[in-house]
This record gives structure tokens, sequence and C-alpha cells, in this order.
């Protein structure tokens, strides 16, 4: 697939896990800047390998990796060093997890503020307002600005994985892995999610992995369909879901198997 | 032009990136230290028991002490070539702990069977009660008084075992001597049972443990299908959890068999090889306690008792190696 | 036939909680005759008062003041290294064979009988380490290389480490694993996780460590018996290196070696009702401590 205006593009991209598992298996992937892309597969196929491997959490599971994945500055992830890495992580790639992952112990205003702290700021007054527009743009605001101070646990489910989504723009990265953040949420979290996702893709790359077909189709510009760790259909998704090349794709989205 | 806040935000971010850097290289540091610093405390308290009784086996001169027959017309001769059989001779060849005497003479049966005998009673003793008490919790007692037992039996937990031997020594071993008959104010069986009391709340929490983790599905499911409680516990619980169960046990026994102060006080501390719970008893730990503080540094006397604590730490290793095996072993919930 | 199963169940209700009473009663029992029999002896004085000679008449103070001593110089020791131990464990470390090694043994050290770190006080820390420092430094005579509330501290503080570092890792392993991940994608470096995002979960594990080795160390008597404590002195200073008196082996002496039990046992049943709240308000003081904690991470 050919894009003009790529955000990152992984080449011949493989992690594999320490028992053996190549989670995912040369995958060449272009991503086009602030657009949405959906990755969708069956379960177990390597979508969550992908993601964590280009930010490279899979570091944490002691996965090796072979290819590149580049970002438009042209620095390849992963030869970076675990400092430079955590500039990237920090600064560059916001991650949000399929399960809302609110700190315990911190309230609203502490765990949204959790990634400025890292980069030691000076304009530490701007906290609160970085805080706001994070959370305004997460379109959670409304709902806590007058509980700022509890507890961020004590939010629902919905509520936890917008504040999540805050967290990880806060520091405006250019980029968003999504890892199925609506699968824990009824639907209308979900729609709320979606509709902040189609807000943010005008100034973020977003790449969001998910079962849902419909939510593919309402979100996404493009799709990519994996299938045991390869990268078997890339496309606009309506020429994924309207006319699949590949049988596969196509057996999948009629729902032959999931 | 229009990206110079941009980079100028880069550039410190890289600048602090420096401090981080600095801050976690520090940090890791320091914990990695502390790493090393819990090997090298494992390995010293392991090593120095250990190598303490080494002599006992390496040095001539305790060899000699430690040999029961003396060659009288040879005699230099003889404590050049005394051998390691010579020590193990005098530590299992016979049965009497004299350590202060012309001829020394460490048998380790008599503080065997004390240990056994007082770990004995005290294990029992524990395990039933603790099993009752934890079926009471678990089960039996009126739902607002199950937290009220619970709180207070861990109240035992905190008790300094110095105060049990005590009390063991000064009232209760009165009113044992009435009820029992026996001939001795101090035996093993008090001992042992004033040291069930600090086992006792130890392994009804292990127990109450067990019977609260089971999952509630399958005894409401029994319950459905018409169970009385009992039933439940002996045909269902009990044979899913007997290996945590007798694990449970195994650790009592880990916790008392070392037991010092209470020991030291009850038992009337005779070094004698016989399975009477009535007559005295001296236990590995006990021996340590009382005789540590006379002994010189660097005698056969001194490293005998190093010797009595490495059995100790080896007895410890195996009884969790093996409560860990069987709890393994013998789970099916 | 008939169903005998409404008895069987009725027998077992009341042998249960029966069992259940006698411990109850013991523990009040315990409890209400130490009361009982040391309150006569109770005064301001002698809690207050230096001992005589005779240890009959006068007070327990440099006891209380050496057991106090104790156990602070030991948890001064104990808990952040454990703390450090801990977290090196637990967050840095490979999980690997070694890693597997250590943890076990450490397992293995919560559990040797508290007499056997007696014998490893006496021979590493007051001979070796004290003979070392003497030797160092150059003494002539014996300064280091003798029983005292130092080495006394060291020896707890040996005992109650690992069941420290045990306490501790117990409660890291209580934070998921999402936590640590979620803050590596905020950018976190190794540290910022540790120190941002585990720690702060973690206190509640590391005051538990603090509670039951503070009580753990205000009960045992086996551990310094050979390394510092002493029956008699008449004027104990609380200098580190001076020889202490202690409650717990107070107790023990008097109630071992007392010429005359009798007029000994008031006396001890007031020793011993002050150790028994002495333990118990610092056990006390450390629920107190974590449960307002725990609601504090729970509102
Ligand atoms: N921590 C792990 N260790 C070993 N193998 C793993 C691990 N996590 C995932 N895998 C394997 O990697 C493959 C891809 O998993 P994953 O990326 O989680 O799939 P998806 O997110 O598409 O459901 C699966 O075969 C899975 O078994
Ligand atoms: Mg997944």
């Amino acid at each position: 697939m050919k894009i003009e205006n790529k955000a990152i593009e992984t080449f011949d991209f493989s992690v594999k896990y320490p028992n053996g598992v190549l989670g995912c298996d040369s995958i060449s992937m272009p991503f086009a800047a602030n657009e949405v892309t959906a990755i969708i597969g069956p379960s177990g196929c390597g979508k969550s390998t992908f993601l964590k491997g280009m930010n490279r959490l899979s570091d944490e599971f002691n996965c090796t990796y072979q290819g590149s994945v580049i970002m438009k500055n042209g620095t390849d992830v992963m030869n970076l060093d675990p400092y430079e890495l955590c500039l990237l992580r920090g600064n560059k790639i916001g991650y949000v997890m399929q399960k809302p992952v609110p700190f315990s112990g911190k309230t609203i205003l502490q765990d949204v503020s959790m990634p400025l702290r890292a980069n030691m700021e000076p304009d530490g007054g701007n906290v609160y307002d970085k805080v706001k527009s994070a959370l305004e743009k997460a379109a959670l605001w409304d709902e806590v600005h007058d509980r700022l101070n509890d507890l961020s646990t004590s939010l629902s489910g919905g509520q936890q994985q917008r504040l999540c989504i805050a967290r990880a723009i806060i520091n405006a990265p250019e980029i968003l892995l999504l890892d199925e953040p609506c699968s824990s949420l009824d639907p209308k979290s979900t729609q709320l999610v979606e509709n902040l996702i189609l807000e943010l893709a005008s100034d973020h790359t977003i790449m969001i992995v998910t079962h849902n077909m419909q939510q593919a189709q309402r979100v996404a510009q493009r799709t990519a369909f994996f299938y045991e760790g390869k990268l078997i259909e890339y496309d606009f998704t309506n020429a994924i879901f309207n006319n699949p090349s590949d049988e596969l794709t196509g057996d999948y989205i009629v729902g032959k198997f999931s | 032009m229009s990206d110079t806040p941009e980079s100028a935000k880069i550039s410190s971010r890289n600048q602090s990136m420096k401090k981080r850097k600095l801050e976690e290289q520090v940090a890791i540091g320091v914990l990695f230290l502390g790493g090393l610093l819990a090997v090298g405390i494992v390995l010293a308290i392991f090593s120095f028991i250990f190598t303490e009784s080494l002599p006992l086996v390496t040095d001539p001169d305790q060899r000699n002490e430690m040999s029961l027959y003396h060659d009288t017309e040879n005699e230099e001769e003889f404590a050049r070539t005394a051998s390691v059989f010579q020590t193990l001779d005098n530590m299992l060849g016979q049965i009497m702990w004299q350590p202060v005497s012309e001829q020394p003479l460490f048998s380790l049966w008599p503080l065997m069977a004390g240990t056994l005998k007082i770990t004995l009673v005290a294990v029992v003793e524990g395990t039933i009660i603790s099993f009752l008490t934890a079926l009471a919790i678990a089960f039996y007692l009126p739902k607002r008084l199950r937290y009220a037992v619970k709180v207070i039996t861990e109240l035992l937990a905190g008790m300094p075992t110095v105060v049990l031997g005590f009390l063991g020594l000064i009232f209760f071993a009165t009113y044992m001597q009435e009820i029992t008959g026996t001939t001795f104010r101090l035996n093993a069986f008090l001992a042992g049972t004033m040291l069930s009391l600090t086992v006792i709340p130890i392994m009804t929490t292990l127990f109450e443990d067990i019977y609260s983790s089971y999952p509630k599905e399958q005894i409401h499911a029994a319950k459905c299908c018409g169970l009385f409680d009992y039933q439940i516990i002996t045909s269902i619980i009990i044979p899913a959890t007997y290996g945590k169960v007798f694990a449970a046990g195994l650790l009592g026994f880990g916790r008392s068999f070392g037991e010092t102060m209470i020991v030291l006080m009850c038992s009337g501390n005779a070094a004698i090889f016989n399975m009477d719970f009535a007559a005295g008893a001296r236990t590995f730990a006990a021996t340590i306690g009382a005789e540590m503080g006379e002994v010189i540094v660097g005698d056969t006397h001194y490293s005998m008792l190093f010797l009595l604590g490495f059995i100790l730490i080896v007895t410890t290793f195996v009884i969790n190696y093996l409560s860990q095996k069987l709890i393994r072993k013998w789970t099916y919930a | 036939m008939r169903d005998y199963r409404k008895g069987y169940e009725l027998a077992f209700k009341i042998i249960t909680n029966a069992t259940a009473l006698l411990v109850v009663a013991i523990v009040f029992f315990i409890l209400s005759i130490v009361t009982i029999k040391g309150f006569d002896h109770l005064s301001w004085e002698f809690i207050t008062a230096e001992p005589t000679g005779d240890m009959l008449h006068g007070g327990i103070w440099p006891m209380i003041k050496g057991t106090v001593m104790l156990v602070m110089m030991m948890s001064i020791l104990t808990v952040p290294l454990g703390t450090v131990i801990a977290i090196y464990l637990n967050e840095v470390s490979r999980k690997n064979w070694f890693y597997n090694i250590i943890m076990s043994a450490i397992r293995t050290l919560a559990a040797v009988p508290s007499i056997v770190y007696g014998l490893f006080g006496f021979a590493f820390f007051v001979n070796i380490v004290g003979g070392t420092l003497d030797w160092m430094i150059g003494y002539e005579d014996r300064v280091f290389q003798e029983r005292c509330l130092l080495w006394a501290a060291f020896t707890m503080g040996a005992l109650t480490l690992p069941t420290n570092v045990i306490s501790v890792t117990e409660a890291l392993k209580l934070v998921p694993n999402e936590q640590r991940h979620a803050g590596m994608c905020l950018g976190y470096t190794r540290w910022e996780v540790i120190k941002w995002i585990v720690f702060p979960q973690a206190i509640s594990g590391i005051l538990t460590g603090l509670v039951l080795s503070i009580s753990r160390g205000a009960g045992e008597v086996a551990p310094i018996l050979f390394v510092g404590v002493a029956y008699f002195i008449p004027h104990f200073s609380g200098a580190p290196l001076d020889q202490f008196m202690e409650l717990g082996y107070h107790i023990f002496v008097m109630a071992t070696q007392s010429p005359n039990v009798d007029k000994a046992a008031p006396v001890l049943y007031a020793t011993t009702f002050v150790l028994l709240v002495l333990t118990f308000t610092f056990n006390a003081i450390g629920q107190i401590v974590r449960w307002i904690h725990r609601r504090k991470m729970s509102r």
C-alpha cells in the first residue's frame, strides 16, 4: 500500500517471545500521519504483540526483535538506548491498554499528570492547565472537574479508559497506540471513546487494535488484517470490508472464524 | 522559525533526561548493593554456622578430645591420628550428653529424643486444637463471633515466648503436676503443652485460610445436595485439602522444634534418652541456649553447639522444602 | 432406618465451638493472671526506678530502656535494608536460577530458629566484626569485640531481616504488572516506575514488616542470650557499646535462677505485665498505621 505522508513505518518487523513463539512475523507496514488505522484479526494473531513491539513494551516480556520501526525523523525505535526509549514513550508515542489501568492510590489530578513528572519540566505551574486540556480533549473534563482530588480508581470503567487516554495524550505525542481500548467497556462508553478517537485523529496518528469490525469501519480510514502473526491484507477500510482481495480476510469479515 | 519553542522543549527534555539517567543509575546501583548485601548475609549465616562446627572434623585436638578410647601408652601418637570416626562415635555411639567433664560426652540421641518428645506433644495438641478452632471459625461459630475469635487467637501469636515459659514454670507447672500426677514438676509434656500455644495461632490462621479459600460454589453445590455441614467437611473439604493441612502441620513442627525459651524454662532440661513424656527433656535449641553462655570460644564444646545450630538449619530447610512439595502434590482444590 | 446425621452435626458443632472457646479462654486467662497478679506490685516507682542489687526492690526502668533501645536500633537497621533488598530482588534482578536460590535461602532463614541467630551474632558480629574493628582501629584491649547493645541490635536485625524482606516482597507482588507497564508506557525509567508507582503501593507491606519485626524483636530473648544482655548492670548508660538489661531476659533469669521464687513472683508478674503492654502497644500502633494507610489507598 502506498502512503504519501508516513508517521511511522515498520520493515520486516518480527517480535519473538522467549519461549520461541513468534508473536508477529516480518510485518512491513507504513502508517499514514493523522489518520486512524485499525488492526483486526482473530485473537492470538499478534495484534497486541505488534503494538507492544512498536513502543518496545515487549522488552518487559524479554522479547527479541528483528527488522526495524522507523519514525518520521528517521530514528529506528529498535536501536534506542533505554533512556532515549523513555523519552520516546513519554513524548512521541502514547499507549492505551486493553483494560483501563488507573494508578491505585493516586488522585485523578495526580494520575493524569504522571507523564509530566517524568519530563521534570520547569513550567510546574502549568500542571493544572495541562491536565485540564488533556481531560477536555479526552471528553472527561465535564464529568470530573469537580472531583479532581478523588482517587482515579473510583471512576467507572469508561471514565477510567478516557482517563488513560488523557494520560496518554497529555504530552501531545504524534502517535497513539490503542490496544482494544473498548473491549472492557459498555456500549455507551464505547461510543464516547470512538467519538474521541475521531476527534483526536486530526492531530494524532492513531493505531487501534479491535475485535469489533463495525468499530473498525466507524473509526478507521485504513484497516490491516493479521492472521497468525502475519500481515495478510492492508487497504482502505472500505476496500477491505467490501471487496477483500484475500480469501482469509473475507472469511474473517463474514464471521466464519474469529 | 516556528519550531523554536519545539526545539527548546526537546533540548530541555534531553537536559532533564541527563538528570533522570544519573538518578536512575545511582538508585539502581544502591538497590544492587542491597541485593549484594542480601547474598552476603545469606552466605555469612549459612557458612558461619557451618564453618564454626567444622573443627570437630578437621582439628586433631578436637577429634582427640572427642575420642572415647585413649591409648595411654602411646598418647601423642594417638592424639595425632584420632580419626573422624572417633568424633562420630562420641556423637552417635553412646547416649550421654555431658559436655563438661573429664571425658566430654556429646551424644546427639538424648537431644533428638527430647526434641522429638516436646515437638510431638506441641504439634499434636496444636494441630488438633487449631484444626477444630479453624473449623469453628469457618463453619460453626455464630457469624458475629468469628472475627473476634480470630483476632483473639492472633493475640497469642504476639505473646513473647518468654512470657509463656514463665507462666508455664511458675503457674501451670504446679496445676499440671496435680492433674497428671507426674514425679517431676517440669517435664516434656508441660513444655510441649506450653509450646503448643505458640503453634496454635499460626496453624489456626493457616487452616482458616485453607477453608475460607475453598471455592464457595462447591460448598453451595454440596449444600444443594442436602449435605450437612459436617458431611461437607469430612467428605469434600478434607479430602481436597489434606495436603495443605499436612503441610500446615509440618510448618507448625518447623515453628516449634527450635523454640528455645519455653523449653529452657519448662522442660526440666534433663538430657535423657527415652520417650517418657512425664520425664524431663532437652532439645537442640535449649541446649544451645543453656550452654553457649559458658563455653570457651574455639573449644570442642563450642564447635559442638554450632553443629547443633547447623542441624537446626538443615532441619528447617528440609521441613520447608517438604511442605512446599506436599502442598503441590496433594492439592486438588 | 434412623438418620443420625443431625446428631453428628450437633456433635461437630459442640466440639469445634468448645475448642474455639478453650483457645479464647486460655488467652483471657493468661492475660488476666498477668494483669491481676502483676497489678499489685505495679507502681510509678516500679516503672521509673533503677533496680536494687537483689532485684526484689526498686524498679525496672533500665530494662524498659534497654528493650526500647534494642527494638529501635534493630528497626533502623533492618527496615530500610529489608525494603531495599526486597525491591532489588523483586523489581530489578532477573528472575533466574540465582534469584530462586536466594529467595529460597531467605525463606529458609525466615524460618530458622531464633537461637541460631544468637550463635551467628556471637560468632560473626561480636568476634569477627568486633575483632576486626578493634584490630583496624588498633585498640589494645577489646572495645568492639565485646557483648554489647550494638551487636545485640545487629543480631536482632539479622533475625528480622528475612521476615522483613518477605513481607515487603509479598506487598510488591500484589502490585499488578499492568501498573508497571502503564508506567513504562508513560516514559518512566525503571527507577521512576519503582519510585512513583510501585513503592507508594507497597508502603503498607513495608509497615507490616515493621510491625512484625518490632513485635518480634520486643519479645525474643533467645538470640540475645549471649550477645550482650546482662542480668544486672548497676548503671545502665544506654551507650551502644555497653551491655544492657532487657525485660524478657530479666523475666527469664529471675524465674529460673532466683533463690526464692515466691518472693520474686510479684516482681516477675509485674515485669511480665509491662512487657506485654509494650509488645501489644508496638503491635497496635503498627496495625493502626497500616489500617490508616489502607483506608487512604481505597477511599
Ligand atoms: N507473554 C507471552 N509469552 C509468550 N507468548 C505470548 C505472550 N503473550 C502472547 N504470546 C503469544 O503471542 C501470540 C500473539 O499474542 P497477542 O499479540 O496477545 O495476540 P492478540 O492480541 O492478537 O490476541 C499468541 O500466540 C500468544 O500465545
Ligand atoms: Mg490482545
